[in-house]
């Protein structure tokens, strides 16, 4: 056995013992304390580890994570499961697209519980999944930002509304899904020119990169403005899966972002 | 055999005493970051905590990103933009003398947002006056 063996059997022994936590983290302040919590410890989780999480009330989650994002999360039996496929704490392997499904998970099972006891485990023995997993980055911000909503026809809504009401003029307007667009008004090649770019910019489908100031979220608004051809801007609202887009034209960006914000974030 | 392409430089007037002088004189100004649009690189930044360099690194791959939006063939595309989360907004000025450098103000959620952005065209404007020749 070489020296670095014994040190690493050394960490890993302490790692299945599982040292405490000190009060002050089994009871991180606020509502989302442990949602923050476990976001910081896989964070911290370069090479491949499985963290066992238990909490006070028996129940445990078991989370297999590398390269700072989670692979995998499975619930103790004892918890409360939903039985459908789409649970992302049932065991199977998570993909990017799982990433504001798994926040709401995370949250709704976190939610009122104290970590009793944290290990970070080591063992070859493991066969962790070989798939890209989520990171947490979201669940460290303030809020239910990995929220699903609004729905899509909420979305199409605002927008319809928004569009009929302004007094700016409309140049295009569009609800972004993914591969999906809903045109409102415009002329087809703007409109398809905006989903691309924001299918490209705003990295929809996924919760906020990792990275990525947490402080803005999933959820912003927001405007682009162009010097040429001059006063035009776009208007942009993003949420966790979809965008709404709307090009005008006028002069005063800021009092346009300001109706806007009102509109879509009501 | 032929010298190596030079890495874009950063823009010598600008360095982080540059942007802590200028960020001292925004008090709702957390973070300020001089960026390079095409080659996706932070140039300078100053803040008033330590960001990690990958999250610096992914400001400005989003700041570039937001600014590549050309929605018709042949037009510029944008010089501005402001994104307002929960709890910060972000602002983006495109530096008019180098279109391919960006500065990018992070500021509380209820920042004056026209005085910032007032501000931010004033430094741009003043580095690009000091780095023109006489």
């Amino acid at each position: 056995m070489t020296s670095l063996d014994r040190v690493r059997d050394t960490l890993l022994a302490t790692a299945r013992t599982g040292p405490l936590l000190a009060a002050r983290d089994r009871q991180p302040k606020g509502p989302d304390g442990a949602c923050r919590f476990l976001a910081t410890h896989v964070d911290r989780t370069v090479l491949a580890r499985r963290i066992l999480m238990d909490f006070t009330d028996g129940t445990s989650l078991t989370i297999e994570a590398r390269h700072r994002r989670v692979l995998r999360i499975s619930q103790s039996a004892n918890s409360s499961q939903r039985g459908d496929g789409k649970n992302t704490l049932s065991g199977r392997p998570l993909r990017s697209d799982d990433s504001a499904t798994l926040a709401h998970d995370l949250r709704a099972h976190l939610a009122g519980r104290t970590i009793r006891r944290l290990q970070a485990l080591d063992d070859p023995a493991i066969d962790f999944p070989d798939t890209p997993g989520v990171a947490l980055t979201s669940l460290m911000v303030e809020g239910p930002v990995a929220d699903i909503r609004p729905h899509p026809e909420e979305l199409v809504s605002a927008l319809t509304g928004f569009v009929d009401r302004t007094s700016a003029d409309i140049v295009a307007a569009c609800m972004v899904e993914g591969a999906d667009t809903t045109a409102i008004c415009g002329p087809a090649d703007i409109v398809t020119a905006m989903a691309v770019w924001a299918n490209k910019a705003l990295d929809l489908g996924h919760a906020k990169r990792a990275g990525s100031s947490p402080a803005l979220g999933t959820e912003y608004v927001g405007s682009l403005a162009w010097s040429d051809p001059p006063n035009r801007h776009l208007l942009i609202h993003r949420t966790a899966r979809s965008a709404g887009l709307v090009l005008i034209e006028g002069a005063e960006t800021l009092a346009f972002l300001s109706e806007w914000k009102a509109c879509m974030q009501r | 055999m032929s010298d190596p392409a030079p890495l874009a430089s950063p823009d010598p007037g600008v360095n982080r005493a540059t942007l802590r002088a200028f960020r001292s004189t925004l008090p709702d100004c957390a973070t300020v970051i001089l960026s390079d649009l095409e080659a996706g690189l932070v140039l300078a930044s100053d803040a008033s905590f330590a960001h990690p360099q990958e999250q610096l690194d992914a400001l400005a791959a989003d700041t570039a990103r937001a600014l590549s939006c050309a929605l018709d063939p042949g037009v510029a595309t944008p010089h501005q933009a402001v994104l307002l989360g929960p709890t910060a907004s972000h602002l983006v000025l495109r530096d008019p003398a180098i279109p391919s450098h960006a500065l990018t103000c992070i500021c509380a959620p209820d920042a004056d947002l026209r005085s910032m952005l007032q501000a931010m065209a004033g430094f741009l404007a003043r580095q690009g006056r000091r780095g023109t020749p006489a």
